[in-house]
């Protein structure tokens, strides 16, 4: 089932959301993510804006992902801002600080999110601890 | 830290009071209640009808329970109080405190009864280097409770304490009238709730995890140690520090986020009650024949939390395993890198060497197929960003310079990595035992990768890289001058060439040529190394050695029960029995739990183990010392689906059994006796 996608406005642009659907949709592209293996279970993101509540459902079967966009029953289910996700879904804000500031709420299963969140990128602009060493040579 | 603190914990929650119970905190005394490396309470003081009370004795026989027996007024040659009071506090998930007052006269007597109750809300990280709070803090009397709130943007902790009794709350603490009848008494409960950003008890929040009554802790307790081997020994000292060893692990028992029931080892208190990589997995490898349950709550723990991604200010990188994560104000505002912080350079060689010794005593193999991944990415790490130069040894060099560490190995202070002459070098800096790890992970890593992975072509590959590792560090780390390991090669590949202890965990890595092992343990054991208590961080010879210098001349724990390991690795069981002994010695002194670290002046100088100031107790990698200590003098070692004895007890100990020892082969017992005409 790697890479099947659902939902009929996954690939539409988003309403100013970019970073999340862009996330969200470069997820169901890869359809298989080694990092999450480790775990199965669904999961559901309900982010806020003043237009109301967005749905993301995501499955996870050992790394093959599926993801939809509407609401449906999941083992764990993330409550939080768009524009919070948004800051995550593109590397400006790490999980666990916004997490120990509430910015966003997991029910359920917690420790998928704990695997889950390992997906979201690093911030813009990091470099490779290698680079830092100018005299560096290859064996 | 001060030896005079009384203590109740319970994972990273826990209370340091004085003597009497009180807390007062100040920069240099750090008294209070902390859950979540965020302070609760920092005063807490009782007072009958004003006067503060003095103890007379203080029962601290659990470890989430403490004691207090306390009379009015300043000490005195006779205590002649008409009046004695009895604080009982527990510590699990919520902070109890049973208050009992007793009048001791034929008269019906008046009493006022005060607590005193405030908080600072300090960040641990602000307890060592105190700054100005940039949140609110608010003191409220909300009915029968007084609610003490940190608020900062989102961030929000509460403290909020009630009363069985009827009280009258102020926001400075709550005070009772009570009148007690002649030789009667009365009694109030104390709750002390500490609550997240939601509302709910921090544990529940952030953890998932209820408060649980002492009735259930005790149980709990009761429970793991009879689960552990039990130990039967001619020596009581060793009796005694083996089942304080057993309390303080469970005490220092850390449940993280991740599937039920799971817990690691937070590394001590209390400065270190949170998950630390290199921490966690050294006391998971003591204590794998005794709990093997830690590895398994270590290995899930620190794989979540592998590195996916570059960040510079957390230092992470991919396949990478953290050093420590903390949960209070300074890294929810990124002041603090610890979100987890990856500044560490030895980790992820130590989870693969962890995974292995795990799956070898509970053949526990499904772990090691489905982390399978993990393993590899670790293994990955080390040959990649781990390599900074490109020259094969794995070094480092931060790149968060402002908050992250400078020295990236176990000796992680400032000045711990330095040259015969006391120079330090430059960086990156690749420090013996980093390489020593990287060899025994890849040998091992081979070991899984043929026996589990069914991929031949990797463990080949893997143990060439090792047998190429092992050629070249032979070469290139060697002082020819005074056949040793060198502490570290510096930028230029050149040895940083003093003397230490690190070249001692080479053999338990068994990178050591076999023709050099014995020059290397006479290093060890001589008298520049070794001060009659156990081998120093640094030798008396170098320039920067200093008896009570953190990692410059004090003597550690772990550090030496990995070295005695490594000795009987290399068959040197006379010489591990020496530094056994001298460890068992040294935890009498200390009443049976051994400290992070105590000062390296000689044996015949001082003749009891010198404290160092600050050092960490319990700290779970010396609690977790003892251990591995015994598991050396037994010579226990799986093979196959049994347990192999060989033991070598020192002079002082004529007799050891191990009963239960858990395992692949269900329970085996092993027996330790020394025989007189092969006595050590």
């Amino acid at each position: 089932m790697a890479g099947h996608t659902q939902g009929a406005s996954i690939l539409d642009v988003d309403r100013g959301s970019t970073a999340t659907a862009a996330f969200f949709q470069e997820l169901a592209r890869r359809g298989h993510v080694a990092i999450l293996e480790e775990i199965s279970g669904t999961m559901r993101f309900d982010l806020r804006d003043e237009d109301g509540i967005d749905h993301w459902w995501v499955a996870i079967e050992r790394g093959d992902v599926r993801v939809k966009r509407e609401d449906g029953p999941a083992d764990c289910v993330l409550h939080t801002d768009r524009t919070v996700f948004d800051q995550m879904a593109s590397g400006k804000l790490h999980q666990l600080p916004a997490w120990l500031r509430h910015l966003f709420v997991v029910e359920g299963k917690a420790h998928l999110f704990r695997v889950f969140a390992n997906v979201f990128p690093g911030p813009a602009g990091a470099r490779d601890p290698r680079d830092l060493v100018s005299n560096r040579r290859r064996r | 830290m001060r030896e005079d603190l009384v203590r109740v914990l319970d994972g990273n929650s826990f209370v340091l009071s004085d003597m009497n119970g009180d807390i007062e905190a100040s920069p240099s005394i750090p008294t209070g209640m902390f859950s979540f490396d965020t302070r609760y309470l920092s005063c807490w003081q009782l007072t009958v009808n004003g006067e503060r009370l003095t103890p007379l004795s203080v029962d601290e026989s659990e470890y989430f329970s403490v004691v207090f027996f306390l009379v009015p007024g300043a000490p005195t040659v006779y205590v002649d109080a008409k009046v004695s009071v009895i604080r009982r506090r527990s510590i699990g998930g919520s902070f109890r405190e049973k208050l009992t007052l007793l009048n001791h006269s034929r008269e019906p007597a008046e009493f006022t009864v005060r607590i005193e109750a405030a908080s600072d809300f300090a960040d641990l990280f602000e307890i060592k280097d105190p700054t100005h709070k940039k949140g609110t803090t608010t003191a409220r009397v909300d009915g029968k409770q007084l609610r003490l709130t940190y608020q900062r943007e989102t961030f929000r902790r509460e403290t909020v304490i009630s009363s069985t009794e009827p009280a009258q709350f102020d926001e400075r603490g709550l005070t009772f009238e009570v009148r007690i009848g002649p030789h009667q008494q009365w009694d109030t409960e104390l709750l002390v709730e500490t609550l997240g950003p939601d509302g709910k008890d921090i544990r529940a929040s952030l953890h998932r995890r209820a408060s649980r009554p002492a009735s259930v802790m005790r149980q709990n307790l009761d429970d793991w140690i009879s689960a552990a081997p039990t130990l039967g020994c001619d020596h009581v000292p060793l009796v005694e520090a083996y089942r304080r060893s057993l309390i303080d692990l469970a005490a220092l028992r850390f449940p993280p986020l991740a599937p039920a029931d799971l817990s690691l080892p937070a590394a001590g208190l209390p400065w270190f009650m949170t998950a630390f990589g290199r921490d966690s997995i050294f006391t998971s490898l003591q204590a794998l024949p005794f709990v093997p349950s830690l590895a398994f709550g270590t290995l899930q723990v620190l794989g979540d939390g592998q590195g996916t991604r570059l960040d510079d200010f957390r230092e992470e990188e991919p396949g990478k395993i953290y050093h420590e994560v903390r949960y209070g104000e300074t890294s929810a505002f990124g002041e603090q890198p610890h979100s987890p912080y990856y500044g560490a350079a030895d980790t992820t060689a130590l989870f693969v060497i962890l995974l292995h010794e795990y799956e070898l005593w509970t053949g526990d193999a499904d772990a090691v197929r489905r982390w399978e991944r993990r393993a590899r990415a670790a293994l990955e790490w080390i040959d990649g960003y781990g390599d900074l130069l490109g020259n094969g040894y794995v070094s480092y060099q931060r790149r968060n310079s402002e908050t992250g560490l400078e020295n990236q190995c176990w000796k992680d202070s400032w000045d711990s990595i330095s040259y015969h002459d006391g120079r330090m070098p430059g960086f990156p800096r690749a420090t013996c035992e980093l390489q020593g790890y990287a060899y025994d992970a890849k040998i091992r890593g081979a070991q899984l990768a043929r026996k589990f992975w069914n991929d031949h072509d990797y463990a080949d590959r893997l143990e060439r890289d090792a047998a190429e590792l092992k050629r070249r560090f032979n070469r290139d780390f060697w002082v020819e001058d005074g056949e040793y390991y060198a502490l570290a090669l510096d930028r230029e590949g050149k040895p940083v060439d003093a003397l230490s202890s690190n070249m001692g965990h080479l053999l338990w890595s068994g990178i050591v040529e076999q023709d050099r092992a014995r020059r290397v343990v006479d290093h060890l054991l001589g008298p520049n190394l070794f001060s009659g208590w156990g081998i120093r961080t640094l030798a008396t010879t170098e320039g920067r050695y200093n008896p009570v210098g953190y990692h410059n001349g004090t003597v550690w724990p772990f550090d030496n029960s990995f070295i005695a390991w490594g000795m009987r690795r290399y068959g040197f069981k006379e010489e591990a029995c020496r530094i056994a002994e001298a460890m068992i010695d040294a935890a009498e002194y200390f009443g049976g739990r051994l400290p992070e670290a105590f000062a390296g002046y000689d044996r015949g100088l001082t003749q009891y183990p010198v404290h160092y100031p600050t050092a960490c107790s319990p700290q779970a990698w010396s609690t977790g010392a003892i251990l591995l200590l015994i598991r050396t003098m037994l010579g226990m070692q799986p093979r196959d689906n049994h347990l192999l004895v060989e033991p070598a007890l020192p002079p002082k100990i004529g007799r050891i059994e191990l009963l239960d020892v858990p395992g692949r082969w269900g329970h085996a017992d092993a027996f330790g006796r020394r025989r007189p005409e092969t006595a050590v």
